[in-house]
């Protein structure tokens, strides 16, 4: 007899942490740490800036966990919470991307030597230029961009998040393709 | 449907897979940032249910607001025309029974007064002029009856003069009514009728 699955749904957790238990609630944070704090960071740029975000919507999502409804995906909603404190940081400290914006763009023959380089090496080369070019991005575009490409979502999906068109969204996600192919070198996309 | 990770097409795909990938990296994360979460979590008070409104909470759509539609749409406008149409009625059936008139006595020359009345009395005008006018609503089924009249000149205070009832069929009242006035409206049973021109005796 196979084993039975006992890993309780979010909604049940939820309901735990309404009923009083607050420990269900480290359950949800094992549960989308990750993937909120690679929303956050692929948004900001700065990893403490993210990891601080993270922290602050994942208490935000604690204390407004009665107003969450059971027939929303808890994912989704904890990823709005995370969007809008992301939103909100930038406008705040008016920068979304701290990024060293000295660094001189991508050179076609940097990049080569760059491209010979161990797998690994290049790997984070290439996510280095990537994030700087992530930067060069409005906020709007950035996180079109992360949304339907990093997060997997789809132009229904975020729009439920972001409250934006599904037709705007498009035309978002194809102009910020559009600029990440101008900033990033040919070597690069190709 | 996700979009592929595989190649890039610059029509279909608009990043290449390494592009996604690196998008879709994990991202590295402190050692303590679930016990720094849980710590300040429990420093809070236990959250409590929310209770939603109505609308939230899939309640009948036809106590939600701005969800009628088809047949309560119909319903509703059915109910607006049966009003409109017996309001209607009964301002033709009241303006068919009563006779309203306005008639000019004369002139009578009283103090300026009014809120232009300092300018006009620096001005050197004193006194103003204005007609006499008696109103007269004769017919039967009147409970009330009162005039208003247009203000005739810029700040005119044209309050409605109140009739009153000198026979079983028969309300009047006499009223003082600037030279620039044309017409008035009697509203009778708090049915405003047609405007009535005033007319000299």
């Amino acid at each position: 007899m196979p084993p039975l699955d006992v890993t309780p749904t979010d909604a049940t957790l939820v309901r735990q942490v309404l009923a009083g238990h607050t420990e269900a609630f480290a359950a949800l944070v094992d549960r989308y740490h990750a993937a909120c704090l690679r929303v956050a960071t692929n948004l900001l740029g700065n990893p403490d800036d993210a990891e601080d975000v993270v922290q602050d919507s994942f208490v935000r999502a604690y204390r407004h966990l009665g107003s969450y409804q059971e027939r929303d995906k808890f994912g989704a909603w904890l990823t709005r919470i995370v969007v809008n404190q992301c939103r909100t940081r930038a406008s705040r400290e008016a920068r979304y991307v701290p990024f060293d914006h000295e660094r001189p763009a991508a050179d076609a023959g940097v990049l080569a030597d760059r491209l010979s380089a161990p797998p690994d090496v290049e790997q984070r080369e290439r996510a280095a230029e990537l994030r700087h070019a992530l930067a060069q991005l409005g906020p709007e575009q950035r996180e079109a961009v992360v949304l339907r490409f990093g997060e997997e979502m789809s132009y229904e999906e975020m729009a439920a998040l972001t409250g934006v068109g599904v037709s705007a969204l498009k035309m978002r996600v194809q102009r910020a393709c559009a600029r990440l192919r101008t900033l990033l070198s040919e070597q690069l996309f190709s | 449907m996700k979009p592929s990770m595989s190649s890039f097409d610059a029509d279909r795909e608009p990043l290449p897979g390494w592009m996604i990938e690196a998008l879709r990296a994990p991202a590295t994360s402190r050692a303590d940032s679930r016990a720094r979460i849980m710590q300040q979590v429990g420093a809070l008070p236990v959250p409590r249910r929310v209770a939603l409104p109505l609308s939230a909470a899939g309640g009948s759509r036809w106590r939600r607001r701005g969800a009628l539609s088809g047949i309560g749409s119909v319903l509703l406008t059915a109910m607006l025309t049966l009003m409109v149409t017996v309001r209607s009625g009964n301002e033709a059936a009241l303006a068919a029974r009563v006779q309203p008139e306005a008639i000019v006595l004369g002139d009578s020359t009283v103090p300026v007064r009014g809120p232009d009345s300092l300018a006009l009395v620096l001005r050197g005008k004193f006194l103003d002029t204005l007609y006499v006018v008696e109103y007269v609503v004769r017919g039967r089924g009147v409970q009330s009856v009162s005039v208003r009249r247009e203000a005739a000149r810029p700040r005119d205070l044209a309050a409605p003069a109140r009739l009153a009832r000198v026979s079983a069929t028969e309300w009047r009242t006499r009223a003082l009514v600037p030279r620039e006035a044309r017409q008035v409206a009697f509203v009778v049973n708090d049915i405003e009728l047609a405007p009535v021109p005033l007319r000299a005796l």
